[in-house]
């Protein structure tokens, strides 16, 4: 056997050779980056109604002005610095500094310090970085590999470690309670207590913005608008939030109407505005890391999470719906892939059929449960 | 029925441009020609003289010969060329004596019948030039087909040859299909085009008009997108049908425009599959263009007759097809086999990065069989979880690799996992 010698030889790659990600716009680095201009809008929001009105009308010191950028400014850098360290003192990385930036560690910090109370301690804010980014994310293999969003875990860990700090907070911005409106929300529907809480009037207040509890709460217009910018740079699946909103609107709705509740437009419209819930449709629930990666997978996964996070709000005695409800699908993201895609691609009609009938038959089982529950209690 | 999603490839217009505005050029005496051992029986031996359209090789699958696109001798049997799946393969090499002796002669075949088409196509040894390289007689044979759709879509970023061939034998080709429509019985022939190819939609349309066969031959535009090429989406986009394996399912069948020309050769020129058009193109072609060349022929010889590359040393990517679905080929003794129907030369700064996957199931919204490639990447050593993700379904579109915003190889290994389990292990 010979081969011909003196012919030129090329590079070998691996098939195809055209790629998307060589272009600026569409590789990872690009779209995680991009989100961190999403948060800019919200934060401004809350800064400028909560701090630079107040500061204008001398209500408050230049210093405490400043604290809402300080404070995500901190969570930020913390989260930042404590995945360099891992990076340099466990994985023995020369550039800890780059690779920390590479696997986009200031996401989960911005977010932490979004959904955590303003008042909060930033003692505690520094244990909940260390947990968003070393526990729930760098052990598990870092960016891509953690099984529960960092964010939402870290944050339930410091609101069940350090409730009474966070509540009791540091108190830097005057007049804001620390109490959430979510506080009510079994109240409103058990006790019919508080009637005006669900008027038209205060439903538009709280769509255009009036928790000051935490930036992330503080006004769903402003989700909407990200949502849209987001949408419109096709950097999340908007169908995905908006199927999210809707199944919570549903949820909400149509379980207190079956059980002849006079107010439950308003009342789904009260707890679909109030809370995390439209935080979370932007940024918690289409977190793409942590969720399916099936497209029909993902759909399944926004619904289940929609369908816990009412279930929570109406019936745990916790005061926390969202974050728990997104954590418990994490546990479920990867099997609900793996058997969504070996489904979708058989080619038997019987299996999709069981499978369907499955999926139904699951939320049938929890709807109704929160049926008896809320007859119950009503 | 699954909708397959299409995506508009980034440059595809200025690919395109590089070949499509100059003449076809010919290339029709190469020094040596090749062809491959794997899959076929050698007839002939060492040493002995074939004459052009000669038959030298008889597929082990099929009833299909190769025929031999030069007259000259036979001077090598284990010649180790690259193929177009880029693997170094064993291949017969024929010294061309220039002499142009022929072992057929010219003449019109009448063709009266069903049978005698199908004959004549395997006689010719005439297969699928779009890049799979399936026997049309086989095609032909399947029963009950109502419907022809003739594939001239091109979703290949530089190739050009199918316009080209539209617009220097769009008469030739229509006659050939009304021949074909009225022989087999069809009812319909569908043209399935770009809708940005107005000169040839044009230059058809014109040509069907004068024949008066507005009735029977159609011509449908499709996006400018990529897989717009792959048979399932055309059977679904042109007749609105699914099929699951063959497109003789929906009672229609796919040829390529290529191949719709053999056909016209063998039948007028009773000429065996011995000659086709190909693009050689690129950023690092000194000098892109179609060029009609013999079967069998060396990519080496080729470049030096259309004046090389732009710099030597710029030029180092070779793929044997197309940049979608083509392969990495090392050395520049590729053949031209007749599913190879482009070669291009590119050069790429390296930029090999590749990040870990974000989850955001591009890959799986893209798939055209509806795969999850990730999950095929990550259970690849697992061969029972491969069966259950159906990684056999795969079609090597590549399309999954090039969505992916992390550049993490998916589809190599998708089509690995098909292999494996063809194979069985």
């Amino acid at each position: 056997m010979k081969e011909n010698n003196n012919l030129k030889e090329f590079n070998i790659f691996k098939a195809p050779y055209l790629r998307s990600c060589d272009s600026t716009r569409n590789n990872t680095s690009y779209i995680m980056k991009s989100f961190l201009i999403a948060f800019v809008p919200l934060f401004l929001f809350y800064w400028i109604k909560y701090s630079f009105i107040p500061l204008i009308s001398n209500e408050i010191s230049f210093s405490t002005y400043l604290y809402p950028f300080v404070f995500v400014l901190f969570s930020a850098l913390f989260s930042f610095l404590f995945e360099a360290l891992y990076f340099s003192l466990v994985l023995k990385e020369e550039d800890c500094f780059k690779k920390s930036y590479q696997s986009f560690s200031l996401i989960p910090g911005i977010i932490l310090s979004f959904v955590l109370p303003i008042n909060t301690p930033i003692w505690v804010l520094m244990i909940a970085c260390f947990f968003s980014s070393i526990v729930s994310k760098m052990i598990f293999g870092g960016f891509g590999y953690n099984l529960f969003n960092p964010a939402m875990l870290a944050y339930l860990f410091v609101m069940s470690a350090f409730y009474k700090e966070i509540s009791n907070g540091n108190l830097i911005i005057d007049g804001i309670s620390n109490v959430t409106p979510l506080n009510n929300i079994k109240d409103l529907l058990f006790n019919n207590f508080n009637d005006n809480l669900l008027t038209k009037d205060y439903l538009i207040e709280s769509f255009l913005g009036n928790n000051s509890h935490s930036i992330a709460e503080s006004s769903p217009i402003f989700c909407l608008l990200i949502l849209a910018y987001l949408s419109v740079r096709s950097l999340i699946n908007y169908k995905l939030s908006i199927i999210y909103l809707l199944s919570c609107f549903l949820f909400t709705f149509l379980l207190p109407y079956s059980l002849n509740y006079d107010n439950s437009i308003n009342f789904s419209l009260y707890s679909i505005l109030n809370g995390g819930i439209m935080f979370a449709s932007v940024f918690i629930v289409t977190e793409p890391v942590t969720s399916p990666r099936n497209a029909c997978a993902k759909y399944i996964y926004v619904v289940f999470t929609a369908l816990f996070t009412v279930l929570l709000r109406l019936f745990s005695d916790y005061n926390e719906g969202v974050a728990s409800a997104v954590l418990f699908m994490n546990l479920f993201s990867q099997t609900i892939d793996k058997i969504t895609s070996k489904i979708i691609v058989s080619d038997s009609f019987k299996k999709k059929a069981i499978f369907i009938f499955f999926i139904i038959l699951i939320i049938f089982i929890i709807v109704l449960y929160m049926l008896l529950r809320l007859k119950e209690l009503i | 029925m699954k909708r397959i999603r299409t995506i508009r490839l980034k440059g595809c217009d200025l690919d395109k441009r590089l070949s499509e505005e100059k003449n076809v050029s010919f290339f029709l005496e190469p020094e040596y020609v090749y062809y491959p051992l794997k899959d076929f029986v050698f007839l002939k031996k060492i040493d002995d003289y074939v004459f052009e359209g000669d038959a030298i090789l008889k597929s082990s699958k099929f009833d299909l010969y190769v025929f031999s696109s030069v007259s000259g001798y036979i001077i090598s049997t284990d010649e180790l060329m690259y193929d177009k799946s880029g693997n170094l393969e064993k291949f017969i090499k024929i010294k061309n004596d220039f002499k142009n002796n022929k072992s057929y002669e010219k003449r019109i075949n009448i063709i009266n019948s069903k049978n005698d088409l199908i004959k004549l196509c395997k006689e010719k040894g005439i297969v699928g030039l779009g890049g799979g390289a399936f026997p049309t007689y086989l095609k032909l044979q399947s029963e009950n087909v109502r419907d022809l759709i003739v594939n001239a879509c091109e979703c290949e970023p530089f190739l050009t040859c199918d316009y080209k061939l539209i617009l220097e034998k769009s008469r030739q080709i229509i006659e050939i299909l009304n021949l074909i429509r009225t022989i087999m019985n069809y009812d319909n022939i569908f043209i399935a085009i770009k809708k940005n190819k107005i000169n040839a939609i044009k230059l058809l349309e014109k040509e069907i008009i004068s024949m008066n066969l507005k009735e029977y031959i159609k011509i449908k535009t499709v996006e400018d997108c990529y897989p717009v090429g792959y048979e399932k989406y055309l059977v679904n986009k042109v007749l609105n049908k699914d099929y699951k394996t063959r497109p003789a399912e929906a009672l229609t069948i796919v040829l390529n425009i290529a191949t719709v020309y053999s056909i016209y050769e063998a039948v007028m020129f009773n000429k065996p599959l011995i000659e086709r058009l190909v693009t050689v193109s690129g950023y690092s072609i000194k000098n892109p263009k179609n060029v009609y060349i013999k079967i069998g022929t060396c990519f080496k010889e080729l470049i030096q007759e259309i004046d090389g590359y732009i710099e030597e040393e710029s030029a180092n990517y070779l793929i044997a097809g197309g940049a979608m679905t083509g392969n990495s080929i090392k050395s520049e003794s590729l053949v031209f086999t007749p599913g190879l129907s482009q070669v291009t030369v590119l050069s790429r700064k390296k930029n090999e990065f590749e990040l870990a996957c974000m989850g955001c199931g591009k890959c799986n919204y893209y798939c055209p069989s509806n795969l999850n490639p990730y999950l095929i990447k990550l259970y690849f050593k697992d061969l029972d979880m491969l069966y259950d993700l159906r990684a056999d379904k795969c079609v090597s579109c590549n399309i999954c690799s090039y969505v992916c915003p992390s550049r993490i190889e998916l589809s190599y290994f998708a089509s690995k996992a098909k292999d494996k389990i063809r194979r069985g292990k």
